[in-house]
């Protein structure tokens, strides 16, 4: 009896739905059309977002490019003789503590250096108005103890050029050191050593539920009618890897992250490609010969020694950047391991800069040999974007496709690096190996 | 004022509409929103998520009616459509609620003249009382045709406890049906 029932509430069930009247279609139109407006707005903010930020940095690169042309267009070589040297516009005290001794510097007049001595003359030198004028920032800051050596801003409030660093430390050279640390014309810092050049591209891709062109008004229609076919061959993604540096002096054993935005573009059945940015930490350690930070750590160990060597300059580089990747993808149809390979390109962009220079010196003293060790800190994050390097790394990678649900996918993509670039103020050429995973976003979370 | 394309045929607005003709889309909605709304509410707990739910499921049609077969009838197809979207839109649900058993009366016997006097709001109140899974089962199996290990796939649970989701939905139904109208029957007799 209860199964008659359950046959007859069924089929009146069916049969009541099945001509069902509802008088709300003119309002439910309407809202059907706002939740499509709605989509295409979410949807190409998402697109437009990573493709944005690299096409910021691409454009930035390029105003950088054109500065850095007008800056090398006026900018002219140093020129040093062994005693004669251009002088900065401005009297500098530089104050050694444990020698208590005073090299004063007057700046506009050619001062004769001898070994010890050093003579006024009362020429006047014109120095271009190039270099005074792009003696904003130094490429570096040392910091030494209680030592501001050159231009920090908060210590000096004179700003000095680049080339006065390298004034100032032939000046130490020829005034202190017997040994011949005299630097070669070769060794000159120009002004231009904090410009790298770069360039950047990127493309980006979201998956989307189709809705004609003109299915709302408004002034959005126009923009993103035609860009919005394109959209349904993108997918987003979130990316997150972890990796280790290696430079030619080896591998760096410090574990690094970068999180990031995929966007992905399909061109085939098979092929895609994929653009976006990623936020990263590189570290890298090196031997520095870097002159000016073994002057300076000369300086600083010599006390009452007769000579000071430099024997090691050991640096950890810790570089904070956003890494542009330009790929290709070939994704296989097997229908039991979902599996791709990817190769391409990088661009990286420096956000900071900081080494850490662990020097060891040797002094020779009347008393016998003493060895100290000197750490220099020196950081620089005042060039933001300013160093973007155009394809800094050649990148290959295999990964699979796990399906998640029925909403997204992970992937989990192994990949390396390698440097054809090198990156930072000490040139560095840092690769990189490991593994990246990536959360793929699809239509389904969008509704 | 009629719309112009009124007088089209489904197929023939299913042709408009793959040239992302608004108008032909429009059409299409208007005449399949009452169907769609009816599925929907069955499913859902109030109009509102049954709106949204046919609003998701118009935007699947018309992303995938370039592929659909013209010599296929709409209607089943769609159908399906707004049923994957309505069980999407609970799935999220379900995880958070949990099976109450309902107590009622003392169970009558089953009169079957009742039935015909049910009309589809009373239906939508009777759902309404059910328990979402137990809701959700009664619609997939018993009106719209699904099996239980299709049921067990979409719901990811286990196809024995579709079964015993289906018995107990059926239960209910037969009790609220004699409590809530029963006693109106005998009183209108």
């Amino acid at each position: 009896m209860n199964e008659q029932f359950d046959k007859e509430l069924r089929d009146h069930i069916k049969d009541t739905f099945d001509v069902y009247h509802d008088q709300m279609a003119d309002d439910g139109w309407k809202k059907y059309q706002q939740k499509v407006k709605r989509k295409k707005l979410r949807a190409f903010l998402l697109w437009s977002v990573p493709s944005g930020m690299a096409a910021a940095l691409a454009i930035l690169w390029l105003l950088n490019i054109t500065v850095q042309i007008e800056n090398q267009e006026t900018l002219k070589p140093l020129q040093i003789g062994k005693n004669i040297i251009q002088k900065p516009s401005k009297t500098i005290h530089l104050k050694d503590k444990a020698v208590s001794k005073e090299i004063e510097i007057a700046m506009d007049n050619q001062i004769e250096v001898s070994e010890n001595e050093i003579k006024k003359r009362e020429t006047f030198v014109k120095t271009p108005k190039a270099h005074a004028e792009a003696s904003m920032a130094l490429a570096s800051n040392f910091v030494v103890d209680d030592y501001f050596f050159l231009n920090d801003t908060s210590a000096s409030p004179v700003e000095i050029s680049a080339k006065n660093i390298s004034l100032m430390t032939q000046l130490t050279q020829h005034s202190i050191t017997p040994v011949d640390f005299a630097p070669s014309t070769s060794e000159v810092i120009t002004a231009d050593r904090k410009h790298r050049t770069s360039n950047g591209q990127t493309s980006s891709i979201l998956a989307l539920a189709a809705t004609p062109q003109n299915a709302y008004t408004g002034d959005v229609k126009n923009a993103i009618a035609k860009p919005f076919k394109t959209l349904k061959k993108m997918r987003l993604g979130l990316d997150a890897s972890t990796f280790m540096n290696f430079t030619q002096e080896g591998v760096n054993e410090d574990l690094n992250l970068a999180v990031g935005i995929i966007s992905e573009y399909r061109l085939s059945n098979k092929f895609s490609i994929s653009s976006g940015f990623n936020l990263n930490k590189q570290t890298a350690a090196f031997i520095s010969n870097n002159p000016q930070q073994n002057n300076t750590a000369t300086e600083k160990a010599f006390t009452n020694a007769v000579a000071a060597v430099v024997t090691q300059n050991f640096s950890n580089a810790r570089l904070v950047g956003i890494d542009i990747p330009l790929q290709v993808k070939y994704t296989s149809s097997s229908k039991k391991i979902n599996w791709f390979i990817s190769s391409g390109f990088s661009s990286y962009t420096l956000l900071n800069e900081r080494y850490l220079n662990n020097i060891s010196v040797v002094n020779y003293s009347f008393t016998g040999v003493e060895t100290n060790n000197i750490v220099l800190e020196e950081e620089n994050n005042n060039n933001l974007f300013s160093n973007l390097q155009l394809a800094r790394t050649l990148n290959f990678s295999v990964g699979i496709n796990i399906p998640v649900k029925n909403v997204t996918s992970l992937a989990i993509e192994p990949f390396i690096k390698y440097p054809l670039r090198t990156v930072g103020n000490e040139r560095l050429e840092i690769g990189s190996s490991g593994v990246s995973f990536r959360l793929n976003l699809n239509k389904s979370l969008f509704k | 004022m009629k719309h112009p394309y009124s007088s089209l045929s489904d197929q023939e607005l299913i042709i408009k509409c793959r040239k992302d003709d608004v108008k032909a889309q429009e059409m299409l909605y208007k005449r399949f929103y009452a169907y769609a709304m009816g599925i929907s509410l069955r499913y859902c707990i109030n109009r509102d998520d049954a709106l949204e739910t046919v609003n998701d499921a118009f935007i699947k049609l018309f992303k995938t009616i370039k592929t659909f077969e013209n010599e296929r009838l709409i209607k089943p197809w769609f159908r399906q459509i707004v049923v994957n979207s309505a069980i999407d839109s609970r799935r999220k649900n379900l995880k958070h609620s949990t099976v109450l058993d309902i107590e009622y009366a003392e169970e009558k016997p089953a009169n079957n003249q009742i039935i015909s006097k049910i009309n589809a709001q009373d239906i939508l109140k009777l759902l309404d009382e059910l328990p979402e899974i137990h809701r959700l089962i009664f619609n997939l199996y018993e009106i719209d045709g699904y099996s239980h290990e299709e049921i067990s796939d979409i719901l990811d649970i286990p196809s024995s406890s579709s079964r015993v989701y289906l018995s107990r939905a059926k239960d209910k139904l037969r009790k609220l049906v004699n409590n809530h109208f029963y006693l109106n029957y005998e009183r209108a007799i």
